[in-house]
């Protein structure tokens, strides 16, 4: 394939232009977008105890990962994306110590900051533990457990928030921290799987490469992130010859209970579908294509195609699969048509 | 059954009297004096002082006279040590009282004089004697014995009433009830609990008597609960270490176990009884198992002079004569058998197991079958019916049958694990082949299939072109992602260490995904079992097992050089101290192994035969002894007909092959101690040898000095070299590999010579040559997985397409589950312009459920276009941007196919 010299989202990208004209199709995107979307997510990582040299080392550097992901691949603005870390010396990068005063002070100042619907992603990296009943995530200093977690994030507002523990013991976060507009995910499936989780390291790759963008759209949703890692860690543990000691959860509808399998049809999964990071690479389109009316229309119509797909995808259960198949190549057709028109006219054939 | 209340009365008074010695004498026998002659008689039997209880009581019962007690003490003693016909005199021979006729039955019984056991039976029982229940017991037993099993069951049914009508009952009716209840299991298995309630009541009424004990010893070893046996046993031989029951029964538990020291065991009741029938038939039907037919035979005629109405006895001395092929004697002894019991089931039962442990499979269904016509309620031989109905492809029957076995004996874990098996098989899916029946589980199916139908249709294309014949299809093949699955299906039990199995045109395997990677080589060993399937067809399951394994394993060398069992140096060592038996006498090595890894050197030397048969007198020769042991003829017959040799002179001629093709490798391990014959805590030590890429941390000094001490031999050069490796002096390591590699060329293992000079090369930078090293260790050994990766990733380095590629295919055909060796693969393929390799490596990435399906169907799709089929690429392309509707490459792909293509 070859590419335009101008750089264009896809469809997807696209879907979030357009969402007031997709059912559907909405939710936060995070990434530069100057040209694209008005929100202007953060991301929040907090690094918490390691206990060892090893484990402070692991940590620091999966959170490190994921700190520059979100600036390089993503592109976010420095002044939203902060890291924290037991020692801020460990790190030019590190922004705080990530003790109980250091992170509600992030939290606030992000609940200063951001723009009513700016997204914010918050990332737990580090011990769990679970004890009579109570979940918590070990900071240095007195650690927060899941509701204290869930106050703190409800100082957000209505913005769409997102928290991803990695630790141990995560488990009861799903069900804590649950709540509308909000997307938990968690790297066990309850408190007693204690054992040492190697969710951050997956997660931190997802965000690094490509790979974790499953449905080619050029973007990252955290669905894809997190299918991605659950694979990733299971493999891990396979080749390792181990048990599989951690099973992750993502809650997103609000009831509080995870799902081990979410997807884009629920009950979990819709709105982690569409929360998602876009590649700098891909969220800024020149302003001359953008004024092309001709690319805007094209846009507007293979945009529709592709809700039209996901609709009759909607429907396969009930279609005879000849029927299916032959409807959905002519919808593929068409996009393929538009896409190729749209690379035409300089406009980047795709993500 | 109900628990009577207790009466006490003058019986239970007596029988209070009777026992009361022998309790103490259980619970301390030396300490405790007896009170009376009888009493310390009593307490000498029970402690297993068998002299000592008959100089007491010889006195006491001269003549045929003294009292009853004394008397039944006496003839208890002398039956314990088989002297029966010395028994029956102390209790009065023919003038016997009735109050002892009972005794006089049973001892009558053991010697198989049958009619007069009923009559002493019956007096004892229409006598009103005080044991006349017991007698009435032996009625039962003696009409349930010749086949009136209304009539005995009729019998045992009164005992219930007994029971519960009685008031209480003392020790000897209790034991009664007991054994009647036990009998009235077989229709209504819940009375099992209640026999073992009965003797337990019986063991309280009659403290320090082992004979309770050792009943519900045996009563749970009925219900295949050994540890549990063993514990009762135990029990008895704690006072009585010479207890010709407990002894017995411990015998019969470890046979049942798997023990190898059953044989033993029962020759220790032998010591104390050597006319114990039970004992006998034991070691004959171990014998039998192990195909040692004489031995057998021996054992058999010897407990038939005992009692020539042993139903079992009959039974091993007819399974003997068929194994034998002696069907006259056959067919004497099943009549000889009917004559006593003509709906006796445990004599086809036996045949059928016999055949089956022999491999005649479908015999082994209508000797079963005929146990079951004659008693619809043998359940065991209902079970043997299923499980090689199962075997032989009858799968519905067999498991209708299977069902209702298990309703009968729902203590049968073989019964219960065979179907908790069978109700998995709804997960499996079954992929039909030319030839094949391939059965493969739901969630590897996909992967599996292209790989395992194309290399069973090879070997049977293969097999059928070297053989001229093949046996019938559809041969049905089955593949398990669990050992444990695999060995329920082939034994009904978990925990056989076999890789697969083949009963004839039935073969089942672990499927590659039951082991570890690299543990083994699914492949080949689907080439082995096929390759038993034709020998069996052909043999008409008339080949020996040592030459059908053989022969598999030699087929499996033909077929991929590095396939098949290797030549080890310890297997060398083995067969140059003469811990092999000669290539006539082979079998032995196989079915009564002398120690754990003469087995897998069985497999060896048998497929060495083969080298040389082949070799010296050409393949014909083995197609004629197929066809030999089809007509029924034996090895040496053929052996005198084919290759001209009696079996001295064929075991000569085999040494001499094997001298000479080993020449070098025996003088390269043969004057070194053999890790056989090591310690065990050297052989530990050895162990760490044996660790593939485990430093080998020794002194170096003392290593060069046993080199230096034995220049030529195998051994002591690899240990120094491995050494070397470990501490980094490679140059003087290399010198020391390269002359273990000549002393032994074809090491197989993983932690040799090969390896360590391709680290030693790789280390230098010496890319191909380290390439080359673990090319020929690949081509060595069949198992190799992490060898052929890493000459994978060398070749890569290389840029050699061709030599990644067959690296990769080797390591795939080992373990196929990992995604980005077939995405590799797929890439290769690609390259050397093999499109159906492409397309087959393609599928199997997206049968891994990557997590990056988009990207799985897109490839795959590509893959079929370019092999010529666009309808499922179409398809393939479909669902790729069914998940990624904006997946570019793909719609370019698909606009493509519709003709739109740039």
């Amino acid at each position: 394939m070859t590419r335009g010299a101008l750089r264009l989202p896809g469809g997807g990208a696209t879907a979030c232009l357009l969402a007031a004209v997709l059912a559907g199709a909405g939710g936060p995107i995070l990434g530069a977008s100057r040209g694209l979307a008005a929100q202007q997510p953060h991301v929040l990582t907090v690094v918490g105890l390691g206990g060892d040299p090893d484990y402070r080392e692991a940590f620091l550097d999966w959170g490190l990962r994921i700190h520059n992901a979100a600036l390089e691949r993503f592109g976010l603005p420095g002044e939203h994306v902060v890291l924290l870390s037991e020692a801020p010396d460990m790190d030019p990068a590190v922004a705080g110590r990530s003790d109980r005063e250091g992170v509600e002070s992030a939290v606030a100042e992000i609940a200063r900051g951001a723009g009513p619907q700016d997204p914010v992603l918050v990332i737990l990296i580090g011990h769990g533990s679970y004890r009579g009943g109570e979940a918590r995530f070990n900071l240095p200093g007195p650690d927060l457990n899941a509701q204290e977690w869930s106050a703190l994030l409800a100082t957000l507002g209505d913005r769409p928030v997102a928290m991803v523990n990695t630790s141990s013991s995560s488990g009861p976060f799903a069900e804590a921290v649950a709540g509308p507009n909000r997307t938990v995910i968690t790297a066990t499936k309850t408190g007693g799987e204690r054992n040492e989780t190697q969710f951050a390291r997956f997660f931190a790759e997802a965000l690094e490469g490509e790979a974790a963008d499953l449905n080619k759209d050029g973007m990252l949703s955290l669905l894809e992130a997190f299918e991605y890692t659950r694979a990733e860690v299971a493999r891990f543990y396979s080749e390792e010859n181990l048990l599989l000691t951690e099973h992750a959860l993502l809650e997103d509808n609000g009831d509080g209970q995870g799902s081990e399998e979410p997807s884009r049809d629920g009950p979990d999964g819709s709105v982690a579908a569409f929360f998602r990071l876009v590649p700098a690479s891909l969220a800024m389109p020149a302003p001359e294509v953008m004024a092309d009316s001709v690319i805007v229309r094209l846009l507007n119509e293979r945009t529709a195609l592709e809700a039209s797909v996901a609709q009759l995808r909607a429907r396969r259960a009930e279609m005879d699969p000849d029927r299916y198949d032959a409807q959905l190549e002519e919808l593929l057709v068409q996009i393929a048509l538009k896409s190729r028109e749209i690379e035409a006219r300089g406009g980047g054939g795709g993500p | 059954m109900r628990r009577s209340l207790s009466r006490p009365g003058p019986l239970l008074l007596a029988v209070t009297v009777l026992v009361a010695a022998p309790l103490q004498a259980r619970v301390a026998v030396p300490q405790v004096p007896a009170r009376s002659s009888l009493e310390a008689a009593r307490a000498h039997l029970f402690a297993g002082r068998y002299d000592e209880a008959l100089d007491l009581l010889r006195p006491m019962t001269r003549n045929g006279r003294g009292d009853p007690a004394a008397r039944s003490l006496h003839a208890r003693v002398l039956r314990d040590r088989g002297r029966y016909e010395e028994a029956l005199e102390v209790l009065g021979g023919q003038s016997t009282p009735p109050d002892l006729a009972h005794i006089r039955g049973e001892i009558l019984l053991d010697v198989g004089r049958w009619d007069e056991a009923e009559a002493a039976f019956r007096a004892s029982a229409e006598s009103g004697a005080r044991d006349a229940q017991v007698a009435r017991l032996g009625l039962g037993e003696l009409a349930f014995m010749r086949g009136s099993r209304d009539e005995a069951m009729a019998v045992f049914d009164s005992f219930i009433d007994l029971y519960n009508g009685a008031g209480t009952l003392d020790g000897e009716s209790t034991m009664a009830v007991a054994r009647a209840v036990t009998y009235l299991g077989r229709t209504s298995p819940s009375l099992f609990q209640d026999a073992l309630r009965a003797y337990d009541e019986a063991a309280d009424k009659l403290p320090g008597d082992p004979r309770p004990l050792v009943a519900v010893g045996d009563l749970f070893l009925s219900k295949y609960a050994s540890p549990d046996a063993y514990d009762e046993y135990r029990r008895v031989l704690e006072a009585n270490p010479r207890d010709p029951g407990a002894l017995w029964g411990r015998a019969r538990a470890m046979e049942f176990d798997g023990n190898p020291g059953a044989i033993a065991t029962a020759e220790q009741v032998l010591e104390v009884n050597p006319r114990h029938v039970g004992a006998r038939v034991l070691i004959a039907r171990i014998h039998l198992k192990a195909e040692a037919v004489e031995a057998a035979t021996e054992q058999v005629r010897e407990a038939l002079d005992v009692n020539p109405n042993s139903l079992e006895a009959l039974a091993v001395l007819a399974a003997a004569q068929h194994l034998a092929g002696d069907r006259a004697g056959f067919g004497a002894t099943v009549r000889r058998s009917d004559a006593l019991n003509p709906s006796y089931p445990g004599l086809h039962t036996t045949l059928a197991q016999v055949s089956a442990d022999t491999r005649k499979y479908r015999e082994a269904v209508e000797f079963a079958r005929e146990a079951v016509r004659r008693d619809p309620r043998a359940w065991d031989a209902l079970g043997v019916l299923a499980t090689n109905q199962r075997r032989t492809g009858a799968l519905t029957e067999g498991r209708r049958n299977m069902e209702a076995a298990f309703a009968g004996d729902p203590y049968n874990p073989w019964f219960k694990n065979t179907l908790d098996l069978l109700d998995t098989w709804a997960s499996y899916r079954t992929v039909e082949t030319e030839h094949f029946q391939i059965v493969l589980h739901g969630r590897e199916a996909e992967l599996l299939e292209p790989y395992v139908a194309d290399v069973a249709e090879e070997a049977f294309a293969a097999l059928s072109a070297r053989y001229g014949a093949q046996p019938p299809t559809p041969i049905r093949l089955e593949l398990y992602p669990s050992s444990a699955d695999f060995s329920v299906r082939t034994l009904g039990m978990v925990g056989l260490g076999a890789l697969g199995v083949s009963f004839g045109s039935t073969l089942v395997m672990d499927s590659p995904s039951a082991r570890e990677a690299g543990d083994f080589n699914w492949a080949s060993t689907l080439w082995h079992e096929l390759a038993h399937a034709f020998h069996l067809g052909i043999s008409d399951h008339n080949v020996p097992r040592w030459f059908s394994e053989g022969l598999a394993v030699r087929e499996q060398r033909v077929a991929r050089d590095r396939w098949g069992f290797p030549v080890s140096p310890v297997y060398l060592q083995a067969w140059h101290d003469g811990m092999m038996p000669p290539l006539s006498r082979l079998n032995e090595a196989f079915v009564r192994p002398q120690f754990p890894q003469q087995v897998v050197f069985a497999y060896t030397q048998a497929s060495l035969a083969f080298d040389w048969i082949e070799e010296d007198y050409g393949f014909q020769a083995v197609r004629d002894f197929l066809a030999g042991y089809r007509a029924g003829r034996d090895t040496p017959a053929l052996a005198r007909s084919i290759l001209d040799l009696d079996a001295e002179e064929m075991d000569g001629a085999f040494d001499r092959y094997m001298r000479e093709r080993f020449r070098n490798e025996l003088a390269a391990v043969v004057d070194i101690p053999s890790p056989l014959s090591a310690t065990l805590e050297e052989r530990e030590n050895d162990a760490e040898v044996a660790v593939p890429g485990v430093p080998v941390l020794r002194d170096l000094e003392t290593l060069r000095a046993r080199v230096r001490a034995q220049p030529g031999a195998f051994q002591p050069r690899l240990e120094l070299g491995q050494s070397l490796v470990a501490a980094g002096l490679l140059d003087e390591a290399e010198e020391h590999l390269r002359e273990a590699l000549r002393l032994f060329p074809r090491y197989p293992e993983t932690d040799g010579p090969l390896r360590h000079l391709a680290r030693i090369h790789e280390g230098r930078g010496e890319i191909r040559q380290a390439a080359d090293a673990l090319r020929r260790l690949g081509s060595l050994n069949e198992n190799a997985y992490e060898v052929y990766r890493e000459e994978a990733r060398l070749r890569r380095t290389l840029q050699d397409v061709e030599g990644e590629r067959d690296a990769l295919v080797k390591a795939v055909e080992v373990f196929p589950y990992d995604p980005d060796l077939h995405a590799r693969l797929a890439e290769l393929h690609e390259i050397a312009g093999d499109t159906g390799g492409v397309v087959r490596e393609r599928r199997a990435v997206l049968s891994l459920e990557p997590v990056d399906r988009a990207e799985a169907h897109f490839r795959l799709a590509q893959a079929l276009v370019a092999n010529g089929d666009r309808r499922e690429g179409r398809s393939q392309l479909l669902r790729a941007l069914e998940i990624a509707p904006t997946y570019q490459p793909a719609l370019e792909l698909l606009l493509q196919l519709r003709g739109g293509g740039s």
